[in-house]
């Protein structure tokens, strides 16, 4: 019975901002206001750089709304983007996410090409090994092979000035994958060789701080709270630009769910008390 | 195992391990280009292959032990059963749309050939039907911006019609997205019946855990922060400063014991395997 009750009122903490019927104001996150600054500043029209979709279905809540828009962005501000993935369980968002904002901008006049403006290297095994051929590589275009069409990518436009790893202007990383993340500070020498951005679950966050304190990811964005204050920075940038609205209603979702949870504790923790002091 | 190969495969990992230590220190110190770099990328190649050989050998042993429990009856048979249709569909619709792709993908291969290749003309004799096409939309030529242009216009085309990966695209968008999010979403509701069941706060441990929990969490909720602002910054310090330090701790003792292991296996110490 107890049971019960307590998943009908997660449920109903959950559905609440859905139907609508509470709505309340994205709190302010201070790595997301830097998040956003950095690449303003950093970010040229013409720059390469590399988005890395790491996350699957299962962290694709939180890692969806960073990876969306932050890639609005960067083509918002004339980046040329590869996509690529370490992992296997991303392939439904390598192609999902620039489909789905090139389609967006696209209502907004800005005609985005592919070959051009972005391309798909697709799922690459091995990350370790991967990234470390690509440090070394004389010939970085030729290192990364084919894209998800089959076409080399040395042919494609995008690929003109792309001779080696220092021509990627910033590395673009979204994943859930606890441990991930190490393999881009410890083989391209973020810091160092190459601009490294992150973004990450709430439950993973922690271990990114340590490498933001001493600068090897630049950028930090936090779960779900990070990409939806990224969209609400990015209306505020861009004034006509339409707002991901499902977004918003998940994180709100979230937040109910969470203030349930602690109430959960609270309330638990209030009954056992309770019942020590009867006995 | 004989005394002479165990000696062999020692020899072999101390070798292999500690090139890839010198070639690590030795590029590093040296600015031109070595020739480690050129073998190295072709031995990184081979590990990756060797990756993709070790996952095959583990969908075989899959395959194999639940084979046996479906032809045996054992207990869970039907749950076996439903692992090896997945995994036999699953595998043919890879190869279905390797053959889709390759006969999709034939011209933007053909173009991709012409412009890498050092001799083009070859590959022009090679596929003469393919010049032809191509030589209708670019001229006898066939320069490379032209090239480059109709690349982009048969990607553009294999993108509306669903490919590459049709068959693959399907099963992940309708099976695998939905049930991955609905499996990660039950987590909600255990944690929801954990959270009042088993988290008690018996001394002050417990309670500074639960504490910063609590400020971590509410934090970064609109509905509290609009109430509370400042428990932005309290949040901010606790994950730069507390939790930062913490954490640098442990990874540092974790790298440390992962040196002292990897040591271990470069010097065929580790006796895990025997």
């Amino acid at each position: 019975m107890t049971q019960w009750v307590i998943y009908s009122g997660l449920l109903i903490a959950l559905l609440l901002p859905i139907v609508g019927t509470i709505e309340f104001k994205t709190p302010r996150n201070v790595e997301a206001e830097n998040f956003f600054q950095l690449i303003e500043d950093n970010v040229k029209p013409g720059d390469i750089v590399f988005v890395s979709l790491d996350f699957g279905p299962g962290t694709a809540a939180e890692n969806l709304p960073q990876a969306n828009t932050v890639t609005e962005h960067l083509f918002r501000k004339g980046a040329k983007i590869l996509f690529l993935s370490f992992s296997p369980q991303a392939e439904p968002f390598l192609s999902g996410v620039p489909t789905s904002v090139t389609a967006r901008l696209k209502n907004e006049g800005l005609d985005l090409k592919y070959g051009e403006d972005y391309a798909i290297a697709g799922f690459r095994p091995a990350p370790a090994v991967f990234l470390q051929r690509l440090v070394l590589s004389q010939n970085l275009a030729e290192s990364l092979e084919n894209d998800i069409y089959g076409t080399r990518i040395s042919t494609l436009p995008l690929a003109n000035n792309l001779k080696s790893i220092r021509d990627v202007s910033a590395w673009f990383e979204f994943t859930g994958l606890a441990g991930m993340v190490q393999n881009y500070i410890q083989y391209l020498n973020t810091g160092n060789l190459v601009k490294f951005f992150h973004g990450c679950t709430s439950v993973i966050v922690p271990e990114a701080y340590i490498y933001k304190d001493s600068k090897q990811i630049l950028g930090l964005l936090e779960g779900i709270t990070g990409g939806v204050v990224y969209d609400e920075l990015l209306s505020k940038r861009y004034e006509n630009r339409a707002r991901y609205s499902e977004f918003s209603t998940q994180f709100q979702s979230l937040s109910l769910g969470q203030l349930y949870i602690l109430f959960l504790i609270l309330l638990g923790n209030l009954l056992t008390l309770i019942k020590n002091v009867r006995n | 195992m004989s005394k002479g190969i165990d000696i062999f495969f020692k020899l072999t990992v101390f070798v292999v391990a500690g090139y890839f230590i010198f070639d690590f220190f030795y590029s590093s110190l040296v600015s031109e280009v070595t020739v480690t770099e050129r073998i190295t990328p072709e031995l990184l190649t081979g590990a990756a292959i060797i990756s993709g050989m070790a996952f095959a050998l583990g969908t075989l042993n899959l395959f194999l032990n639940h084979i046996k429990r479906v032809s045996l009856f054992l207990r869970g048979w039907f749950f076996s059963l439903v692992l090896l249709l997945s995994l036999i569909t699953t595998l043919s619709a890879g190869i279905v749309d390797l053959i889709n792709n390759e006969r999709a993908n034939l011209t933007l291969a053909f173009i991709s050939k012409l412009l890498t290749s050092d001799d083009p003309d070859y590959w022009k004799n090679k596929f003469p039907r393919l010049t032809k096409k191509l030589v209708v939309k670019c001229g006898e030529e066939l320069p490379r911006e032209c090239l480059v242009r109709v690349q982009a216009e048969y990607q553009e085309k294999l993108a509306k019609k669903g490919l590459p990966n049709f068959l693959f695209k399907f099963l992940t968008d309708a099976f695998f997205v939905p049930l991955g999010q609905a499996m990660f979403s039950l987590l909600a509701f255990f944690i929801a019946s954990a959270s009042f069941r088993a988290f008690r706060f018996n001394n002050y441990l417990s309670l500074a855990l639960l504490l910063s929990a609590l400020i971590v969490l509410l934090g970064q909720n609109g509905f509290v922060v609009a109430l509370f602002p400042e428990l932005v910054g309290f949040r901010t310090w606790l994950l730069n400063y507390v939790s930062s330090g913490v954490f640098k701790v442990i990874n540092i003792s974790a790298i440390i014991g992962g040196l002292i292991i990897a040591i271990r296996i470069w010097l065929s110490m580790d006796k895990s395997f025997k």
